[in-house]
């Protein structure tokens, strides 16, 4: 329980946040501690004032409450207008700092991220799709969020900014971040089973770091030195499959999903009272129709439509991969 | 039967009682004429029977939460750590933290002190028989006692997992029970509504000759102005809710994206209700402090026309401040703008409330029993509540600190170190008059003083894992915000332990606790001049009201035959009238 009185990590953070990543988030923390200074001096007013009355008037046998003015305009005005005057410059610094935060360079580079329960995916210009937000350190970089169920929010706490991910809309948000880094993302809006652990990674990489990763990520499907199943295995991260279908033999039935481990080969039986092997024509069809077959116990309508963002290639090695889960090749 | 007399300045008056001790408690008996009664003061303990039970339930939902929260399962990076067990699943915790917000929102503090200590003193204050419509305030409280009913049939059939908030499109696709849940919200909306419709009309129609605007209690003004957003905001919870009944029924495509609908279309309408509607939570509780202050300071309110009409400026801005709670779900620049710049308008009124009932205590005589050591706490709590939320109402640091543990700490401190504690103030400062016994003030203050440092044992550690950037809602989380979790868990049985001593407490005074007498504080209300516990119809007399006696407290003298306060005769003279405010 130390972390309580420690103060967070070194660099120019403080007890209260991390070190600022970005240009705007230092200038956020700077209207935090703003905010934070003149708050704890009227709490310190309000609690000074409260004690010197508690302790100086208090009751007494014999004593009574002496007569003063009900009412003092001078006084009421001062504790009207010196607050009014606070909150004005708190305004006009959130604002003009908000400003920042929404008006988006048109030189940035767009990543879309694309929210769905419970996994962050980021769709880059050439149509790579990755599960984890690589960026280049020194360029503004804009997400254009979007979601495929509810709403989630994507928050990054070290650059003090968030933004919903609304389903039916398209919302913005930009950053740049100087220094090379890893940082955390959370999803911040209520979205269900999963949403503690629809937690993310954004990397910040030198542009030579960034464009070799860009390049082998775009293009691992033609890659010859990886296995079929290694690419299974990569597009199972991407996808997000991981958030329901565990590799380690533990079915997540209230999560919506069996394990890949264990069920090859084997008689399932379904929710209609039917029963289906799980074998290649099965899998292929379950990950491009979810509904069409469900296991008995497991919910419908949990696992995303894969018709038309998978070709035969990628469907094939996932196919692979899941075999291989059990049969442990 | 007896013959009793009664001095009044115009001469003495004879009359009889139905028996010597014919309380309210007593004049009716049987269950029959509880669940009946058209008395404000038996509806009061009604309402104060069920809330406690719903308080109990909430509570207890907070404790398995904390306890759940004690590990957060995650490693520092975010990998699921087998070493650190939890209690419940991801989905019993949505449930847990969806039940405990709606009960203690919905069932606990919006009805909470106007239908407890509101139904119970408004009346008397005013010198009134019973409030204006005494039917319909029967009917509030059977629909309260319907709203609970479907809440409890939401957590018997399938439960409920969408936030207090209900927002969509999770609210129209989850497989939970939303819709018992849904009506049962809609429900006690209409309870709010006929309460605040019904305390309006008596505070305009039955106020005593002799009381003006101006000579009402304060607590009367903060109802008042509670009433008019309950009055006004409520309706468009209850057209947003039955509009998510028929989206979910009949898919018509509202706010579901899926059919065309918009999201945050539901996000304006829910909180065009729920932002009033934390003024409806806190206006009484600010009430409640003004009456604790002055009769424990034994001074007039100092400011007392700035705070009324804080009141009603609060209820005012109140309406048009909604969109601070949506400054990152995508709304234009523009209007979170404007809704910033409005926000920050209420902290004005509210700075002026607490400079103000500081000052009353100056060159007073100041008690410290125990509802005034609750006052005192609300100072400090709502004094940290209010600061904080200068954070949130500007809009950089909103971005910042939107839905994270910050939030979940600033609305606790404003509803539980604001409301709940002005309940239990208020509640230790009427209770001698509800039910005319005292209760062990020893005990009362040592469970006060434990739940105050218990609320901050909890709730503190909560703004600095929140600045740091833990998410609310969340029932797994990262290994770095462990130790802010345990102390929150420790605080909250504190804090549990407290509210406990509170409760024994109570139930100890009503089985053993000695006699009350008329006043025992000293107070100058006229809640005060009735017997203890009083008539069933209040007054045997009409109370006499001059302008000047409330909040004076120049005649209320310590009973030199007993414990409590007596009010000497007025001097033969003409009284002062017009005494300034």
């Amino acid at each position: 329980m130390n972390a309580f009185f420690a103060s967070s990590e070194s660099g120019s953070g403080s007890y209260w946040y991390a070190p600022p990543a970005s240009q705007v988030a230092g200038e956020v923390f700077w209207l935090f501690d703003l905010i934070f200074w003149i708050s704890a001096i009227f709490f310190f007013v309000i609690i000074a004032m409260g004690g010197f009355m508690v302790v100086k008037y208090r009751r007494r046998p014999g004593v009574d409450a002496q007569k003063t003015d009900n009412h003092n305009t001078a006084l009421e005005l001062l504790w009207s207008v010196i607050p009014t005057i606070l909150v004005v410059a708190f305004f006009w610094f959130g604002f003009d700092i908000y400003m920042s935060l929404k008006r988006i360079p048109d030189d940035a580079y767009r990543i879309n991220v694309i929210g769905q329960k419970w996994a962050w995916s980021y769709e880059y210009p050439n149509g790579m799709i990755s599960n984890m937000l690589v960026v280049p350190q020194g360029r503004n970089i804009e997400l254009v969020l979007s979601s495929n169920d509810v709403i989630h929010s994507y928050s990054i706490p070290d650059f003090a900014t968030k933004m919903d991910a609304v389903p039916g809309r398209y919302n913005r948000l930009w950053f740049h971040a100087e220094n090379v880094g890893e940082h955390q993302v959370f999803c911040t809006e209520y979205c269900g089973d999963g949403h503690s652990t629809m937690l993310s990674r954004l990397s910040v990489r030198n542009q030579a770091a960034f464009d070799d990763w860009y390049e082998t990520e775009s293009n691992f499907m033609d890659s010859e030195t990886l296995s079929p199943v290694d690419k299974g295995k990569k597009l199972y991260g991407i996808h997000g499959c991981a958030a329901c279908h565990s590799l380690d033999g533990k079915d997540n039935v209230a999560g919506g999903g069996p394990t890949f481990k264990g069920h090859w080969g084997t008689t399932r039986s379904l929710a209609d009272g039917s029963s289906v092997t799980m074998d290649d024509n099965y899998v292929r069809e379950s990950i491009l129709r979810p509904n069409a077959k469900i296991v008995a116990g497991y919910p419908k309508d949990r696992m995303p439509n894969f018709e038309g963002r998978l070709d035969d290639r990628e469907i094939a090695a996932l196919i692979q991969f899941i075999q291989a889960q059990t049969e442990g090749k | 039967m007896g013959q009793h007399t009664r001095e009044l300045s115009n001469g003495t008056f004879t009359y009889e009682l139905d028996s010597p001790n014919d309380s309210y408690l007593v004049h009716f008996k049987g269950i029959k004429s509880w669940l009946l009664t058209l008395d404000h003061k038996r509806i009061a303990i009604n309402y104060l029977v069920c809330i406690s039970i719903a308080l109990l339930l909430g509570g207890i939902y907070a404790l398995l939460l904390r306890l759940d929260l004690w590990n957060g399962g995650l490693t520092a990076t975010g990998e699921v750590d087998p070493n650190q067990s939890k209690l419940l699943t991801n989905d019993q915790y949505n449930h847990a933290f969806t039940v405990h917000g709606a009960v203690m929102t919905f069932l606990v503090l919006i009805p909470g002190i106007p239908a407890i200590l509101g139904n119970f003193a408004l009346p008397l204050m005013l010198g009134a028989k019973d409030v204006a419509f005494p039917r319909l305030n029967l009917l509030s409280w059977y629909l309260w006692v319907s709203g609970l009913i479907c809440f409890l049939y939401t957590l018997f059939m399938g439960g409920l997992d969408t936030g207090w908030t209900f927002y969509t499109p999770y609210s129209v696709t989850t497989n939970t029970s939303v819709i018992s849940a849904l009506f049962g919200a809609f429900m006690l909306g209409f309870s709010s509504i006929l309460t605040g419709l019904n305390f309006i009309v008596t505070i305009h129609k039955m106020r005593p000759a002799g009381m003006g605007w101006f000579e009402m209690p304060l607590f009367l003004w903060s109802l008042y102005a509670t009433g008019i957003i309950q009055l006004l905001a409520t309706p468009v919870l209850g057209i947003t809710l039955l509009m998510l009944i028929v989206e979910r029924s009949f898919g018509l495509g509202i706010f579901d994206p899926a059919y065309g609908g918009d999201p945050v279309l539901f996000q304006h309408f829910f909180w065009f209700y729920s932002h009033p509607a934390v003024y409806v939570m806190v206006l009484p509780a600010m009430g409640v402090i003004s009456e604790l202050i002055s009769t424990f300071s034994r001074k007039p309110v100092f400011g007392y026309k700035m705070i009324a009409m804080s009141s009603v400026a609060i209820a005012f801005l109140g309406f048009l401040v909604w969109g601070h709670h949506m400054f990152t779900s995508g709304q234009s620049p523009l209007m979170g703008t404007i809704f910033s710049f409005i926000t920050f308008s209420i902290a004005i009124p509210s700075a002026i409330k607490v400079f103000n009932w500081l000052t009353t205590m100056y060159k007073g005589s100041v008690a410290l029993n125990t509802p005034m050591i609750y006052a005192l706490s609300f100072l400090g709590l709502f004094g940290i509540g209010g600061l904080t939320g200068l954070f949130l109402s500007t809009m950089a640091t909103d971005i910042m600190l939107h839905d994270t543990y910050f939030v979940v700490a600033h609305f606790h401190y404003v509803m539980v170190g604001g409301t709940i504690i002005a309940l239990l103030g208020g509640l230790h400062y009427w209770w001698p008059k509800m039910f005319g016994k005292s209760y062990n003030s020893l005990v009362a203050k040592t469970g006060g003083i434990l739940v105050f440092i218990g609320f901050n044992v909890t709730f503190f550690p909560q703004f600095v894992m929140g600045s740091r950037g833990m998410p609310r809602r969340y029932h797994m989380y990262l290994e770095q915000f462990q130790s802010f979790h345990q102390w929150s868990t420790i605080g909250a049985f504190i804090l549990g332990l407290g509210m406990f001593m509170a409760a024994g407490n109570f139930i100890w005074s009503l089985l053993r606790g000695p006699k009350a007498p008329v006043n025992p504080w000293g107070a100058s209300t006229l809640d005060w001049k009735t017997a203890t516990p009083p008539y069933y119809h209040n007054f045997d007399v009409e109370p006499e009201v001059r302008p000047g006696d409330i909040y004076h407290y120049d005649r209320i003298v310590p009973n030199p035959e007993g414990p409590g306060f007596v009010e000497k005769k007025r001097d033969a003279m003409p009284a002062e009238t017009g005494a300034k405010h």
